[in-house]
């Protein structure tokens, strides 16, 4: 059966719009294509980025041994069983945590949107499959990406410390971790996709969003932190970068009872507002931008 | 018989009010194409062949003007104009690390074809194109004449009603490119098929199409059968070479006493058999390593329209002065 689109300005009335949306332009089919698009991004990405896969999830608890036997605090808590684990450092960890998928993040984005998929997409926008359907479907492919090397990360780290030590993490905190980690991440994705976006846009190459990015990230809360530390006594400036709210969202789940509600729910806000802001300008630079 | 695709008074101005940087691309462009027909978009780089192409696709918005394929406008129906249409662009770019089967078998999907007849497909196609001794091998594996191959497999894949051509053949040996025109012409003739490609070389448009239209900076200079623009209207043809100022003593003695005048960069061949002689000095500056920018029929019309444009551009000036 051939799909009749309306073809007029005339026909594209309401009635038009709603029977072509929901009986010939189903939900079904939109789907449908996004879960194909999705099946070979996906394969296409991690066949891609198998060796960065494999060298995160060694990486994270390898960095988390690291630091355990470096400082005599970690070892310390180490040797004290799962309370005090979950009392001293479960934030701590989740934050190292959180700064690996980030990277993670930023290079499956870079991937997916950026030059490869740019290129592969200029295929994608010849064939008959929505614009919206193909920014969901590489959306979902880095989520689902971050997402499967984050539980994976979570549970290496678990067993490690289970093998080394005999303790484990309980299941709620590793939802938590997880969950924590994960919205970093997301930031980290959305605030990339955005500086994407934005290259693409000025025609410049996609991999120059990887410098904002990581000003935002890591540079800035670093200098700020360095300045606040040595040069001037300011520790307000710190409360200005991503990282702070990051750190505090995360102590609050992990140790309830040492941060603010108040404080809490400030940071929540701001880390949600710009992770789903900034996305919706993303998909609006490139829905609206000609191919 | 009614026009497969129409092409209405078609402006594209690229960049915004404000920019500086406004580049003209295609001005009042008018022309149909009727059901089997095969034409080819002939000019050099910039002349604005590709965007006509992405405005069939309904990929760019026009400024001015209006396309329909099918009666349906190019703007509003996209999707079902893009079902209709199997694009090849010039650019070589696949998905590494993804065979060739994986890929082509997801385009299937995605023109809409179910599982298994997308499967069928693929095979089939494969199976045409010769490539289905290596159908487990990532594109990036594979010589020049193989990707091109397997790109014309990922734009006829669907069986689509037109086939937009943009540039096909430009960076492969002439063995790959007579195997290309055999696979392009017998899939042709046995489906009638519509095909619009666009390109700067005349060897390309003489056995791909049978209609040419010669397009220089935005505007149709000529359009008609590809015999008679050839014979009739293109007894003139110019070479242009890359390099600024070639050695006039070494062009002269790779191309011998032919009948033809260089003067600075451009070399004009003027006589009854133009199109014969200028693709035998071209084949020869090509094989003494000398680049060639464009190759293209001189046209008088294009001449005159500039005087005309400057006199009346200078009548103007007078006139406010």
């Amino acid at each position: 059966m051939t799909v009749i689109e309306p073809s007029t300005k005339k026909e594209r009335n309401f009635l038009v719009r709603f029977y072509y949306y929901v009986f010939e332009r189903s939900i079904v089919k939109d789907l449908r294509e996004i879960a194909i698009l999705v099946r070979f991004e996906f394969k296409r990405i991690i066949l891609t980025l198998k060796f960065f896969v494999a060298l995160s999830l060694i990486l994270l608890p390898a960095i988390i041994f690291l630091n355990a036997i470096a400082s005599e605090y970690e070892a310390f808590i180490l040797d004290h069983g799962v309370q005090v684990f979950q009392q001293f450092s479960a934030d701590g960890y989740t934050i190292i945590g959180q700064f690996l998928l980030q990277m993670m993040a930023l290079m499956l984005v870079l991937d997916a949107f950026g030059k490869t998929a740019n290129d592969s997409m200029k295929r994608y926008f010849a064939l008959p499959v929505r614009k919206i359907n193909i920014f969901a479907a590489h959306y979902l492919t880095v989520f689902f990406g971050l997402s499967i090397t984050g539980v994976l990360a979570v549970l290496t780290f678990d067993a490690i410390l289970w093998v080394w030590t005999g303790i484990s993490l309980t299941f709620v905190l590793i939802l938590k971790a997880f969950i924590m980690t994960l919205l970093g991440a997301l930031l980290a994705t959305n605030i990339t996709l955005f500086f994407v976006m934005l290259a693409h846009s000025f025609k410049f190459s996609s991999s120059i969003a990887i410098i904002p990015t990581l000003f935002l990230f890591y540079i800035i809360p670093f200098l700020v932190n360095f300045v606040t530390a040595f040069v001037f006594s300011v520790p307000e400036a710190y409360e200005w970068t991503f990282m702070y709210h990051l750190t505090v969202i995360t102590k609050y789940f992990l140790k309830t009872g040492e941060i603010e509600t108040l404080a809490f729910r400030n940071s929540l806000l701001i880390i949600c507002l710009i992770t789903v802001g900034i996305k919706q300008i993303a998909k609006a630079i490139f829905l609206l931008k000609e191919n | 018989m009614d026009a497969l695709i129409q092409i209405k008074q078609l402006s594209k101005i690229y960049g915004t009010y404000f920019s500086r940087a406004r580049v003209t691309s295609l001005r009042n462009i008018s022309f149909d194409v009727k059901e089997g027909e095969r034409v080819c978009l002939f000019g050099p780089n910039g002349a604005g062949k590709s965007t006509i192409m992405k405005a069939i696709m309904g990929l760019i918005k026009p400024t001015k003007g209006k396309v329909f394929v099918k009666g349906y406008d190019a703007q509003q129906s996209k999707l079902t104009i893009k079902k209709l249409i199997g694009y090849l662009p010039s650019e070589l770019d696949f998905y590494a690390n993804v065979n060739i089967k994986e890929s082509l078998y997801h385009f299937g999907l995605l023109r809409g074809l179910k599982r298994a007849k997308a499967l069928e497909e693929t095979n089939r196609l494969l199976e045409m194109m010769g490539l289905s001794k290596w159908w487990d091998l990532s594109p990036q594996l594979m010589s020049s004449g193989m990707k091109q191959r397997f790109s014309l497999a990922l734009a006829l894949i669907g069986n689509p009603e037109i086939i937009l051509f943009d540039e096909p053949i430009s960076f492969i040996d002439v063995q790959g490119k007579m195997k290309i025109y055999q696979l392009v012409h017998d899939y042709v003739v046995n489906q009638n098929k519509t095909i619009i490609m666009c390109t700067h070389n005349i060897q390309d448009a003489l056995i791909m199409s049978d209609r040419l239209i010669v397009i220089d900076r935005g505007e149709i200079l000529i359009d008609g059968p590809i015999t008679e623009v050839i014979t009739e209207r293109c007894k003139s043809m110019e070479i242009i070479l890359t390099e600024e100022a070639p050695n006039p003593e070494e062009i002269k003695r790779i191309l011998g006493d032919e009948n033809y005048q260089l003067s600075g960069r451009k070399i004009m061949v003027q006589t009854e058999d133009a199109l014969q002689l200028s693709t035998s000095l071209v084949n020869r500056l090509q094989e003494n390593r000398i680049p060639v920018f464009s190759f293209r029929p001189f046209v008088e019309q294009r001449r005159e329209k500039k005087k005309t444009n400057l006199k009346q551009r200078g009548k103007a000036n007078h006139d406010s002065n």
